[in-house]
């Protein structure tokens, strides 16, 4: 029985990364069966990508924030609530930033939430710290620290050049930067001519 | 002593193998784990819960011991490989793949600490023709200033070359603004001795920065002693000081745990003279 359920959950896994399938998939990484053992391994957090900053040197610090995030596969990864931590790392949220990636990944029925976030910041804070409203922090952790983004682009805002998430791991390094560079650059130089 | 920093780039030293040795090599473990574990204490962080970056994280041994000690992290390292390990090892925080001479990719303010094992000595070193260190070591502090908070503490064990090093790295981070300094453990042995950097980005509202004591520093005898004529008159033969057997096996502990040694006690039977054989 639990065998047939595991096979079952694969071959979800599987037609959710079906190549022909548009806009981003999101599906659930479950720890009790082997056939998914592979599917473990962490991606980025969506609140990782809130306190991302554009590697580009000679940015203004506005120049450099926020990266537009373009999700292709996105991993739901089960973990503990802490409301503590929560509590702790709320205060350094760009909340704006973080519903256009909530946007990114699908919206909030995509990572299984059934009520939607409130624009304002505020009413997060005091329905989830002054009235310890429980559902909010499940909700908060689930679209915080369990959804994780596996494939996908960073965007850089000034310069649109691209940082490539791969297999959960965006990459920054320097001989990337410069391969965009040239894609990025080609379009600016057509407009300086224009 | 080897130093793989002459060897070859960070990115192409740390490759498959090496990066293996890492998640599976006890002793290479071990000396990770208590190095972070020293980090960590002196990184002296208010409370649990808090926000730490790991700059060359690797294959996440460090990462491990700061969810142990309840924070949440977030690692960068140049090595694909070892953060393809880090995975495998399914650590609890992310990890990104950066260059830390060309800065940390991270919004003003955001961590509450960092800590960095066995990495900023790579830094020091002109991996193509057209890096230069000192640039590299400027936009690495400047961008791990703006990248803690006020008043964040970042502690980065590294291991020095020779003393120009030293005066470099550290001279970097005070230009761009850091208080604190170098921190040496066990400055009297040469194999347990490690250099730690614990610098302070700026103070919050009444907040002192209190310089850690390092370890094995307890019993040393940096100065010079005193000596006069009366004392003088009293050594024996070669000018040395009359001791019992009991005072130089003593010593002799004390010496080798100012070292780092493992070393028993003292107790009523230390430098006893054994009872007669038949």
């Amino acid at each position: 029985m639990s065998s047939r359920g595991a096979s079952l959950l694969v071959l979800f896994a599987v037609l959710c990364s079906w190549p022909g399938e548009a806009g981003p998939s999101v599906s659930e990484a479950s720890s009790d069966s082997k056939a998914s053992l592979l599917r473990l391994r962490g991606g980025m957090k969506l609140f990782t990508h809130n306190l991302l900053a554009s590697p580009v040197p000679g940015l203004t610090k506005q120049q450099r924030y926020p990266l537009a995030l373009e999700v292709e596969r996105a991993e739901i990864r089960p973990s503990k609530v802490d409301q503590d931590t929560i509590i702790s790392l709320l205060e350094r949220l760009n909340w704006k930033v973080f519903l256009d990636a909530l946007q990114a990944v699908g919206g909030e029925e995509s990572i299984g939430l059934e009520r939607q976030f409130p624009q304002d910041m505020a009413e997060v804070i005091s329905s989830a710290c002054n009235d310890g409203d429980v559902h909010m922090f499940r909700a908060l952790h689930r679209a915080l620290f369990e959804t994780e983004v596996m494939e996908g682009q960073l965007v850089c805002p000034a310069t649109q050049r691209r940082f490539r998430i791969q297999e959960g791991v965006p990459n920054f390094l320097a001989a990337d930067v410069q391969g965009t560079k040239q894609e990025a650059l080609s379009p600016r130089s057509e407009g300086e001519e224009a | 002593m080897s130093r793989p920093e002459h060897v070859a780039p960070p990115e192409l030293f740390y490759s498959r193998d090496e990066a293996k040795k890492y998640a599976t090599s006890s002793r290479m473990r071990e000396i990770q784990t208590s190095l972070t574990e020293r980090a960590i204490e002196l990184l002296a962080l208010p409370d649990e819960n808090s926000y730490v970056l790991d700059i060359g994280c690797g294959s996440g041994l460090s990462g491990e011991c700061l969810t142990e000690a309840g924070h949440v992290w977030v690692g960068c390292d140049i090595s694909k490989d070892m953060l393809e390990v880090s995975k495998e090892q399914e650590v609890e925080g992310d990890v990104i793949l950066n260059d830390m001479g060309q800065g940390l990719p991270f919004r003003p303010g955001t961590f509450d600490g960092c800590v960095s094992i066995s990495a900023i000595q790579w830094l020091c070193n002109a991996e193509t023709s057209t890096s230069n260190p000192y640039r590299r070591l400027l936009t690495f502090f400047t961008s791990l200033y703006r990248s803690l908070v006020q008043g964040g503490r970042a502690v980065l064990q590294w291991y020095p070359e020779n003393p120009q090093q030293m005066e470099l790295v550290t001279s970097c981070a005070m230009r761009c603004g850091f208080g604190g300094g170098l921190l040496v453990d066990y400055p009297h042995s040469t194999r347990a001795k490690k250099y730690f950097l614990v610098i302070y980005a700026g103070q919050r509202d009444g907040q002192i920065h209190k310089a850690p004591k390092a370890l094995g520093t307890e019993d040393a005898q940096n100065e010079a002693r005193f000596e006069n004529k009366r004392d003088r008159a009293h050594k024996g033969k070669r000018g040395r000081e009359d001791i019992s057997k009991k005072e130089w096996v003593k010593n002799k502990k004390q010496r080798q745990r100012a070292q780092g040694k493992a070393v028993p006690e003292d107790s009523k039977y230390t430098a006893r003279r054994r009872g007669p054989k038949f």
